[in-house]
């Protein structure tokens, strides 16, 4: 069986994310990726729009799961909850939707968005578990679903301040603020060996 | 591709625990009631890089009823939960450094106490603060206050976040002003006499329990007095706060803060979310 390899928060840093996927897929192709696609960067549809062809592609598998930067883009689409997105830093990704803004900004976002991307969003999985390894977006998630604590366990969501993942004996953290923090790094990790390559810096 | 690299040339970052013992003496001696104190300490007892106090106790003309402002200064603790009378501003390395020409920073130098500082890391960040200069900060309130010009829909649904962001340009400019005048000042009440404008002592306050309940009146009112001092306010050509919030977002970040800050906070977000906004 081929190594998995997870990957971290992206925050719409494109080079970034094509550089660790260049780098994971020399290795399996089987990819998990941790949610937060959206927001901060300056290139979150084209991040998107990057991992539907990824996705598309038959020799590669992946997993998407979603984060709440993801799931607050969707409700803005869904049900119009503008407000909240947009205080989550929403204006990012707003901005590599809409050309023109003016006027009802969320019209706009709801035209802008093509119908694959939204169903890439709808997609979108809580977490996944699988080889002996629970991923899931943030660690709140795992509370609720009750998950073995013997199973290793790979979060994002929560930047880890000197920029390399965090790992002890059962869990892993591995957004290295890619998008977030100054010289943020995209991270992916491979299970189950625990090894893990970055990215260069962001420049967002 | 690199693996990660620790950077040794980082200056010291370095966070102890905060003495007990020396937060409420050194409290105490400001004249803070021991109630206050101890709602404060429940707040910001832990590690730090440091801890100051700023604002009316400080400055020693605080009221019994007064909030007690608090720098923290971490780069490992999260946002502390609202408290009634205990006013908590979290800062990092980065955002501190960063406040070093902000009206912010001059009031942290100028009235700050230090109450914890390790390796008097925060000591020599301040020692580097200068104040910014009083036009050009006149001339970024007139710049942000774009954020006021909005529609009627906008202004009934965002009332509240929008006399909040007309309170701090106001208080702003009207700090910017005594700099102007050679003689910085940051308490409201000297500057409600200087300005005679005894109104200016409540209708700036950043305290929900002082200032007026938002309306289109109080919000008219700080915009009156705000065209006073800055000038007409630009007019926001995108036809929306929303679509101003994009567009700024681009061209200027601190710009787009303040505008999202007149959305208003109330729903269960964060405040860590929206990157602090100083002038």
């Amino acid at each position: 069986m081929k190594e998995l390899a997870f990957i971290g928060d992206i925050h719409g840093c494109l080079g970034e994310l094509e550089e660790i996927v260049t780098e994971a897929r020399r290795r399996t192709p089987r990819l998990v990726f941790l949610g937060d696609y959206v927001n901060r960067g300056q290139k979150s549809r084209e991040v998107i729009e990057y991992l539907i062809r990824l996705s598309r592609l038959s020799e590669v598998s992946c997993n998407f799961i979603f984060g709440n930067h993801d799931q607050a883009f969707l409700d803005t689409i869904v049900y119009g909850r503008i407000d909240r997105f947009l205080r989550m830093g929403g204006a990012a990704t707003i901005a590599s939707y809409v050309d023109a803004p003016r006027g009802d900004l969320l019209s706009q976002v709801r035209h802008a968005v093509p119908r694959d991307h939204v169903d890439f969003l709808q997609a979108l999985i809580p977490s996944m578990m699988n080889d002996g390894v629970f991923a899931a977006h943030d660690r709140a998630v795992q509370h609720k679903l009750e998950v073995d604590p013997s199973v290793f366990r790979i979060y994002g969501h929560s930047p880890q301040r000197d920029l390399v993942p965090t790992i002890n004996a059962t869990e892993a953290f591995i957004d290295t603020g890619c998008g977030t923090i100054v010289d943020g790094r995209l991270t992916c990790m491979f299970w189950p060996s625990l090894d893990w390559v970055q990215s260069t810096p962001c420049v967002a | 591709m690199t693996l990660s690299v620790v950077n040794d040339s980082q200056p010291s970052t370095r966070e102890t625990l905060i003495d007990r013992e020396e937060f409420f003496v050194k409290l105490r001696t400001l004249g803070v009631p021991d109630e206050l104190l101890k709602q404060a300490w429940a707040i910001v007892q832990g590690s730090a890089i440091g801890l100051l106090v700023y604002g009316s106790w400080a400055r020693n003309e605080a009221r019994r009823s007064s909030d007690l402002d608090v720098l923290l200064f971490s780069n490992v603790r999260t946002q502390p939960h609202l408290t009634e009378n205990v006013s908590i501003s979290l800062y990092s390395s980065e955002q501190l450094i960063g406040a070093r020409r902000t009206l912010f920073g001059t009031h942290l130098a100028r009235d700050g106490v230090i109450i914890h500082d390790t390796d008097a890391q925060m000591e020599s960040i301040l020692a580097t603060f200068t104040p910014p200069d009083p036009d050009a900060l006149l001339r970024r309130v007139r710049d942000f206050s774009v954020i006021l010009d909005v529609t009627r829909s906008d202004r009934a649904t965002y009332l509240s976040g929008l006399t909040q962001v007309a309170r701090y340009l106001l208080r702003t400019a009207k700090y910017a002003l005594a700099l102007q005048d050679g003689r910085p000042c940051f308490s409201l009440d000297e500057l409600s006499i200087r300005f005679d404008e005894p109104e200016l002592t409540t209708l700036l306050s950043s305290h929900p329990k002082v200032y007026p309940e938002p309306s289109e009146e109080v919000l008219g009112d700080l915009v009156r007095r705000l065209t006073a001092v800055v000038g007409p306010r630009p007019e926001n050509l995108h036809g929306s706060l929303h679509a101003l919030i994009v567009v700024a977002w681009q061209a200027d970040r601190d710009l787009a803060n303040l505008a999202t800050l007149a959305l208003g906070v109330n729903d269960s977000l964060p405040y860590s979310e929206i990157p602090k906004v100083v002038l």
